[in-house]
């Protein structure tokens, strides 16, 4: 995991994260990423 | 969702901890943000004060099937999400490589969507672990890699991929698709190495397996 942290630092793999919520929108979100239609991640921020 | 947590302040505490539960399993309605006492890191453990939590289909899996859940070793009452990154701001005894002020990725099952998570660095355990984050990658993104990163690396020893295989990647929007057709999903051929000039050995790797047999395979979303 470490060493998959190091290629995103380099630039060599980005990760695309479709949304990023407050914890407060919890529902929201899991139904968004629970949809399985989103692009990406989908992030909560606390 | 709970009033509750209009009330709390906006300075974080460090013996309050905001928590998400859930106390039946269910949709995201049985989801709700509870304000406990924050756990404390004890010997072998740090302590991360969250700053983004990553979700996963396993979470909802966890979420909405308590036979999974029970099969991750979970009970009601249950914390929510697994892949976090935030800050170490407690060291237990005997931890070492480890400070506070450390930025910090890795899983803590069904309770990462909270304020503080308590894990054991040391212990190699999957989903209970923490990794330092490198400088340049954000704390979003280093709260998607685990559990995504776990899957992707024991699919690569699976297929044993050589440096110079064509890869063809399906993708899906998230695991747990089993039933679909290959056609459903959308493919792209990429190298695992820079092109060489020789042909690719592709035709000399193991057959990829379907999706029905290898449901790791489209969980990278």
């Amino acid at each position: 995991l470490e060493k998959l942290a190091r290629l995103i630092a380099t630039g060599r793999l980005r990760v695309p994260i479709a949304a990023s919520f407050p914890v407060e929108q919890i529902r929201t979100a899991v139904e968004l990423q629970a949809g399985r239609r989103v692009k990406g991640k989908v992030v909560i921020d606390l | 969702m709970g009033r509750s947590q209009s009330e709390m302040s906006d300075q974080l505490s460090t013996s309050r901890s905001r928590a998400v539960r859930l106390d039946s399993f269910g949709g995201p309605e049985v989801l709700d943000i509870l304000d406990v006492p924050a756990p404390q890191a004890g010997p072998g453990q740090v302590r991360v004060r969250v700053t983004a939590a990553g979700l996963n289909p396993m979470d909802w899996f966890m979420l909405t099937d308590a036979d999974t859940a029970v099969r991750f070793g979970l009970s009601l009452p249950a914390g929510f999400g697994t892949d976090y990154a935030g800050v170490v701001d407690q060291v237990g005894d005997g931890v070492t490589g480890f400070a506070s002020g450390d930025r910090v990725f890795g899983g803590a099952l069904s309770r990462a969507v909270a304020d503080f998570v308590v894990v054991d660095p040391t212990g190699g355990i999957a989903a209970n672990e923490a990794h330092h984050i490198p400088d340049g990658v954000d704390d979003r993104t280093a709260a998607t890699l685990t559990i995504a990163g776990r899957t992707a690396s024991a699919a690569l020893a699976v297929v044993e991929l050589g440096p110079e295989a064509a890869v063809l990647l399906l993708r899906s929007t998230s695991m747990g698709r089993r039933q679909r057709t290959p056609q459903g999903h959308s493919a792209s051929l990429t190298r695992a190495s820079p092109p060489s000039p020789r042909r690719s050995r592709a035709s000399h790797q193991p057959t990829a397996p379907t999706p029905a047999q290898a449901p790791w395979k489209s969980s990278l979303a």
